[in-house]
């Protein structure tokens, strides 16, 4: 493998998404400092797009082309254009291959695939058993918001041997139902999340994602229904790292979250300064078997 | 100058449109251009140059909405300046470079849920760009336009190396670099090259289309 990449040729891997995130984060920031390299990089994007237009690219590629560098209106117009810049340079030998310039994604984005992994990861880490599993895209079963887990998060004890004793039957654990949320510091038009509790769901947690918001040290939740009345409210509330995400961990009794739309209202708080407020997340609770 | 993130002059001062504010003061915003560059013209230049770039960089990144993204970056960054923070005159990138991929992260996030209440509703939905073969025609239609208001040699060019694989069956590598030894340039700057033309074309096209 060559150790030193041409910057045209780190600079394809980047726009393709092929490249490492690190290596991303510091191409980036040369590229905010380098006119000359920025410029290079619209010109090796307009070259990836004229091969994508022309069919040149195999699929994986091209796939990646549509998803990152024409997923703007603008971007969606320089494909068009090179497009339309091959059908006029015309090409004797071979006619423009059709190109479908915006397919049904056949796959979930990136970020949902993250969400998954984090998900696996956590799955992996507390050694948890679920009862249901998020299908992120199609398939029989809706995509679950939510997984639940039987409380505490501890790994499953190993089952006993055939003719063992059978231990006394203890008290069942408590079920929980595990949500995973994120807060967000920017505006914008958010759909209410919709939590699915199973029967026989005891806790509802509620694990909230903070992530970029490491100036706030600890947090204050306050959670409504849809007549304004406090459900729950936690002050000094502080992250926790799941997997390397930073989140807020909320217990709350099942009983408490009948069916219903409800706001989670959000303040951090930074060291000596006053509390923001951030987005507030709208939520859609669903009790199976009361609808 | 053109004013933060369009025009419009609805916080009063004459400085920023309303829906770009975001908490930002026109102070924060004063403050942000004077740690760009002491005169006020070249600092504009300097903040128009990040803020397309930050464009682009999101855009790379594949998110959807580019330019509000670039904003809220630069917002954020104007209100740490307003607060004290400093930029490094050495890297005053990396500060934006910094918030950028916060922001990201946070896009990433709401991606995702986003994404799950679409798969929810049933699947994403149908692509809003149909190019059709009028629209596609009409492009073509404009393009021709721009072309014949290139010099000559410059449409030659750009249509040379749009060309793809030639009657000789060389590739559009071999092609390429054919082109750039024609031109007696090493081919990062050919690319460089027609990408200026095509700039110009771009332009000119979506000119045209908007009429």
């Amino acid at each position: 493998m060559r150790q030193n990449p041409t910057d045209d040729e780190l600079l394809r891997s980047y726009l393709l998404g092929a490249l490492p995130e690190e290596e991303a984060d510091r191409l980036e920031q040369r590229l905010l400092a380098e006119d000359e390299l920025f410029e290079l990089s619209e010109a090796v994007e307009a070259d990836l797009l004229a091969a994508c237009a022309r069919g040149e690219l195999a699929p994986a590629e091209r796939e990646r082309v549509q998803q990152r560098l024409a997923s703007s209106p603008r971007g969606r117009e320089r494909l068009a254009l090179a497009h339309a810049l091959n059908t006029l340079a015309g090409s004797p030998g071979r006619a423009a291959a059709p190109v479908v310039l915006f397919p049904r994604a056949a796959t979930p984005v990136r970020p949902a695939f993250r969400w998954a992994a984090l998900a696996a990861a956590l799955l992996a880490a507390a050694g948890l058993s679920w009862f249901a599993l998020e299908r992120p895209h199609g398939g029989e079963a809706p995509p679950w918001v939510a997984q639940e887990r039987p409380a505490p998060a501890s790994p499953r004890a190993p089952e006993p041997p055939r003719g063992a004793p059978v231990p006394a039957e203890t008290k069942p654990e408590p079920v929980k139902a595990v949500f995973q949320l994120a807060l967000m510091s920017l505006r914008g038009e958010e759909t209410a999340q919709k939590l699915r509790v199973r029967t026989g769901a005891d806790i509802v947690e509620l694990q909230v994602a903070v992530e970029g918001m490491e100036d706030f040290k600890s947090f204050h939740l306050t959670l409504r229904n849809r007549k304004a009345e406090t459900v729950w409210e936690g002050e000094g509330l502080e992250p926790v790292k799941l997997d390397g995400v930073r989140a807020l961990v909320v217990d709350l009794p099942a009983d408490r979250l009948p069916s219903g739309t409800y706001e989670i209202q959000a303040r951090g708080l930074a060291p000596g300064g006053d509390p923001e407020d951030l987005s507030p997340l709208e939520i859609e609770v669903e009790r199976e078997g009361t609808r | 100058m053109r004013q933060h993130g369009g025009g419009g002059d609805g916080d009063g001062s004459g400085v920023l449109p309303p829906e770009r504010l975001r908490g930002l003061t026109p102070e924060a915003f004063y403050a942000l251009l004077t740690q760009l560059n002491p005169d006020r013209d070249r600092a504009g230049e300097v903040y128009e140059t990040i803020r397309r770039k930050l464009v682009r960089l999101f855009e790379w990144r594949g998110c959807g909405s580019p330019e509000d993204l670039a904003d809220e970056t630069i917002n954020r960054v104007a209100r740490r300046l307003a607060e004290g923070v400093e930029l490094r005159s050495s890297d005053p990138y990396g500060y934006f470079c910094g918030v950028a991929h916060l922001v990201y992260k946070e896009v990433m996030r709401r991606a995702s849920r986003e994404h799950r209440a679409l798969a929810e509703g049933g699947g994403w939905p149908s692509p809003s760009f149909d190019d059709d073969s009028e629209s596609s025609d009409r492009r073509l239609d404009c393009l021709r336009r721009c072309l014949d208001q290139l010099a000559p040699e410059q449409r030659d060019l750009v249509l040379r190396y749009h060309q793809g694989k030639t009657e000789q069956g060389e590739n559009n590598i071999r092609h390429r670099q054919k082109l750039a030894d024609e031109a007696g340039i090493p081919m990062n700057a050919l690319r460089i090259r027609v990408h200026r033309l095509r700039r110009k074309l771009e332009s000119c096209v979506h000119a045209c289309l908007s009429h």
